[in-house]
């Protein structure tokens, strides 16, 4: 089934992916393909289940190759999307049906942005224990976070008691050079 | 997609995994396949990941889970043959510490 219509214009100020950028004429959108022909969709909005993992996993990667990243490096961002997506899923919206993911992609001359939102009630990141410390090295999770922010050149969590917002930035390859800058 | 096969050699249950070990079916086929190793009390187990082409944090888990269940039961539990993609993600997490990491499948069984 295909997500709701999503006008930036009724995502919370706190939401929105990137304000900076949205106001200049430089801003391209990217859209999975399964949008393409609806220029009106400009995110995906997903249920809360396993399999929403992989559609934003899928998404990430085709509008990161879209924007030039290379195949090793648009699978290092698409993992650090099915990372904060699965986090959402579970942790934030708890696999409750009633509750959505909204995942959104906007590409800036400079920046590759992906925008992950959920509805759930926050949580505190400062409570994320650092999954580097030998006594957390065995434990069986809580490297999701970890991995996105070694993955992307920027994390923002922005937790609320409306639901979690997480930003993901990568910096765009610089045209002509064919390499990402990181 | 996952698939995973066992073979015997010598003591040690080689354990060939081939596709991505996620969240969902990929970690759950892993869990169950080692569960049920455990309880045959084969406790010598190597895991074939040449043909693992990914692996998230669930998988990442799974994998730790398999390792210290394995070690609980009195076992060892090593990794055979990592693509340069799981050995970064290894590396990053530090996990490459917590393993044992071989190349060649013939020393790897004799290191048991």
């Amino acid at each position: 089934m295909l997500p709701a219509p999503c006008h930036l214009e009724l995502i919370p100020r706190n939401l929105r992916p990137d304000d900076h950028a949205r106001e200049s004429d430089e801003v391209i959108r990217v859209f999975p393909d399964a949008l393409a022909t609806m220029q009106e969709q400009e995110a995906l909005i997903l249920e809360s289940r396993v399999e929403s993992v992989d559609e934003a996993e899928r998404a990430a990667a085709q509008a990161a190759l879209r924007a030039g990243f290379g195949e090793d490096e648009a699978q290092r961002i698409s993992m650090a999307v099915r990372e904060i997506t699965v986090n959402a899923v579970m942790h934030g919206n708890g696999y409750d049906r009633a509750k959505k993911v909204r995942v959104e992609f906007l590409v800036s001359r400079q920046d590759f942005v992906v925008s992950i939102c959920d509805e759930g009630s926050g949580f505190d990141p400062s409570s994320l224990a650092d999954p580097l410390a030998p006594e957390n090295l065995l434990r069986q999770s809580g490297r999701g976070i970890f991995l996105a922010r070694a993955f992307m050149d920027e994390v923002d969590v922005q937790p609320s008691s409306m639901g979690t917002s997480v930003r993901l930035v990568k910096r765009r390859p610089i045209a002509g050079v064919g390499q990402q800058r990181k | 997609m996952i698939t995973l096969n066992e073979r015997r050699i010598d003591s040690v249950t080689v354990v060939d995994i081939a596709g991505r070990i996620t969240l969902g079916d990929g970690s759950s086929a892993l869990r169950d396949a080692v569960r049920e190793l455990l309880n045959r009390g084969e406790t010598r187990i190597l895991l074939n990941l040449g043909k693992v082409s990914y692996i998230d944090s669930s998988g990442l888990g799974e994998l730790v889970s398999a390792f210290t269940q394995t070690r609980k039961a009195g076992g060892e539990l090593k990794l055979l043959h990592l693509t340069r993609k799981v050995h970064d993600l290894l590396q990053i997490t530090k996990l490459c510490t917590v393993f044992d990491i071989k190349d060649d499948e013939t020393q790897a069984i004799a290191s048991f």
